[in-house]
């Protein structure tokens, strides 16, 4: 016997969410969540520790959802349900008044320097027209950790693990020195094609 | 200069890779390449980035089992939420309220006749009054409760089966005399009003201005009013709204409102003329009702009719059909008007009253030029009266009307938009006037 959501395999994501608004169909969005339910989790995971609180926040989201993707206008489904998943955890972990422990556990460069998706693809296409020639001097003005994760991962095409080992920093430093070196050049090298 | 940093992927930016890499690259079942395109990728994107941490935190023979467990928790969710009754599923709530709302319908309608049959008891010669039961229930309560004890009043008290007869061969003090008589005037005011009194009140409680032949009767105590027309014949009495009659109905913050009564109920009663009387008052209450209803707030009332019903056939709607208007619509963005109009005929053969489809075909018509068909179409959407859609679909024909040298029509379909409770739609129609002037 053929599964009830097999009909609606072959709709994307906002044909199930359009769908599911005209006929309320409750196996259009289970099918739906189970299409991004790994990415739920892991972010789940991130946040909520141990596993079982992250599932059942995963679970919980679920039906919320089933109650409330009416009232959302939702244009790529995907991010919309990372920052509803996400949004949901920080807010139980208020609620339980961890956060500021967990951030510290975390790393607290981690959140703050992440850069969001549309604007880095913006800001290559800038980066394009800026002279690579200042790539150099700029990646001298970083300081000595950001310089040498920056060479590591993209000179010499070194792996997260393989920098870590390198360095000796932990991994989350490494990310963090990254993302910082990277975000730090971006600005020096513009600042420097502005003047 | 040496331009070693032009190929270092610094600035480079990816797609997100799939789920399933993004977990391959957690268990590390991913090749140097994958991996570096991943790494690469994790630096830009918080979401995936996330995904991936927070795996890395679990045990990685866990994660498969994990999200299988999740899944089947979803399923279960799924089909507890079906069961509930929400979604597609057929709504037991819905059921249950309309078996409810019969039931009382019921009732009031079992009370009111029995008021009735009270009222015609009331009417009728104090002998025969005592005849009913319930009647010399009524008096017996009111002496019970009025008379002083006395022996003779316990006695009659003791003989409830003799309550009913006249009281006069009771002896009593003056007082209880006099206090007997003020409690059966009382009785008497209890006793509900004979018919035609009563029904003359309740018209004019419910402002119903009935008109039975030439005699006229009014009263206008409220603000709103009904007026109904009424030809009667010797035995069976024929309410029929003549379809020039109108049911003039106001309610709050709306202005009156004219509703066509043609389509109300012809019914002919056959016995008791009162009771003939009666039901028509009532039911020239329930349509009194049901226009007040409309008038409340005709265009919100018949858009939400109208949602209501396209809901009711969306239901229905399957996934091609979804696509195919989606299909339409991106026809219509993208000028491809031919496509449109076929599309759109093919998706009406199923949905013939979707107003969304016949604009846009109206619309690929009025830009191909075919401007009698896109008139056809514009007219029905406008008579669908599905709301912003239909005010639309008027600013677009008097558009027409306008090009084609039909000023009149075209002023009265502004006119008519001007009334759209879409300030939009009514603001664009009121330019349209007085550019018009």
């Amino acid at each position: 016997m053929p599964l009830p959501e097999e009909k609606y395999l072959h709709l994307s994501d906002l044909e199930l969410i359009q769908l599911f608004k005209l006929n309320g169909d409750a196996v259009i969005i289970g099918l739906l969540y189970k299409r991004h339910v790994s990415m739920a989790l892991g972010v789940a995971n991130k946040y909520l520790q141990p596993e079982d609180e992250a599932k059942d926040a995963v679970m919980q989201v679920f039906e919320q959802l089933l109650k409330t993707i009416n009232h959302h206008k939702i244009e790529n489904f995907k991010s919309w349900l990372y920052s509803v998943v996400k949004n949901f955890c920080l807010m139980k972990l208020r609620k339980e008044k961890n956060l500021t422990m967990v951030r510290e556990e975390e790393g607290k460069n981690i959140f703050s320097f992440m850069e969001k998706e549309q604007l880095l693809h913006q800001e290559e296409e800038k980066m394009k027209e800026i002279n690579l020639n200042s790539l150099e001097t700029a990646l001298k003005m970083l300081n000595e950790e950001q310089k040498v994760c920056i060479e590591l991962f993209y000179l010499q095409q070194k792996s997260y693990a393989e920098v870590v080992e390198l360095t000796g920093y932990t991994l989350n430093n490494v990310k963090s020195f990254i993302q910082n070196g990277k975000r730090n050049l971006k600005l020096k090298m513009q600042g420097a094609h502005e003047s | 200069m040496n331009h070693k940093y032009t190929d270092s992927d610094i600035f480079k930016h990816t797609e997100c890779p799939s789920d399933a890499l993004l977990l391959s690259y957690v268990k590390g079942k991913v090749n140097h390449e994958q991996k570096r395109s991943v790494e690469l990728h994790l630096i830009d994107c918080e979401m995936c980035n996330d995904m991936v941490e927070g795996y890395q935190r679990m045990q990685p023979k866990q994660i498969d089992s994990q999200l299988k467990s999740l899944e089947t928790k979803i399923n279960e969710t799924v089909a507890a939420h079906q069961s509930k009754g929400g979604g597609a599923a057929f709504k037991w709530y819905y059921a249950a309220a309309a078996v409810l709302l019969f039931g009382l319908t019921g009732i009031l309608y079992q009370f009111y006749f029995k008021s009735i049959e009270e009222t015609k008891v009331a009417d009728l010669p104090q002998s025969h009054q005592l005849e009913s039961p319930s009647h010399a229930d009524t008096t017996t309560t009111a002496q019970t409760n009025l008379a002083p004890p006395s022996e003779d009043v316990d006695d009659s008290k003791s003989m409830p089966d003799e309550s009913a007869k006249p009281i006069k061969s009771v002896t009593k003090t003056p007082y209880i005399a006099q206090d007997e008589a003020v409690a059966e005037s009382d009785a008497v005011y209890e006793v509900p009003a004979p018919p035609v009194y009563q029904q003359q009140e309740k018209l004019a409680s419910e402002s119903v201005v009935f008109d039975a032949k030439k005699n006229t009767a009014e009263s206008a105590t409220s603000g709103s009013s009904v007026v109904l027309n009424e030809t009667s014949t010797a035995q069976s009495y024929k309410w029929e709204a003549n379809p020039d009659d109108k049911v003039k109905a106001t309610a709050p913050a709306v202005e009156s409102v004219d509703l066509n009564m043609d389509e109300q109920a012809t019914f002919a009663i056959e016995s008791d003329k009162n009771i003939g009387v009666n039901k028509k008052v009532k039911s020239a209450t329930t349509n009194k009702s049901k226009a007040q209803a409309e008038a409340a707030t005709p265009a919100a009332k018949k858009e939400a009719i109208y949602k209501q019903e396209e809901s009711k056939s969306l239901k229905d709607v399957n996934t091609d059909d979804v696509k195919l208007l989606n299909e339409i619509k991106e026809h219509i963005d993208t000028k491809q008007y031919s496509e449109a109009i076929q599309k759109s005929n093919l998706y009406l053969k199923t949905y013939p009253k979707n107003c969304e489809v016949i604009a846009c075909r109206a619309q690929a018509y009025e830009s191909t030029n075919q401007s009698s068909k896109a008139i056809k179409d514009y007219t029905q959407v406008s008579k669908l009266n599905c709301g912003k859609q239909s005010d639309t679909a008027n600013l677009k024909l008097a558009a027409i009307y306008l090009k084609n040298n039909q000023a009149n029509d075209a002023k009265a379909l502004l006119q008519k938009a001007t009334k759209s409770q879409y300030l939009d739609i009514a603001e664009q129609a009121k330019k349209e006037l007085d550019k018009l002037k």
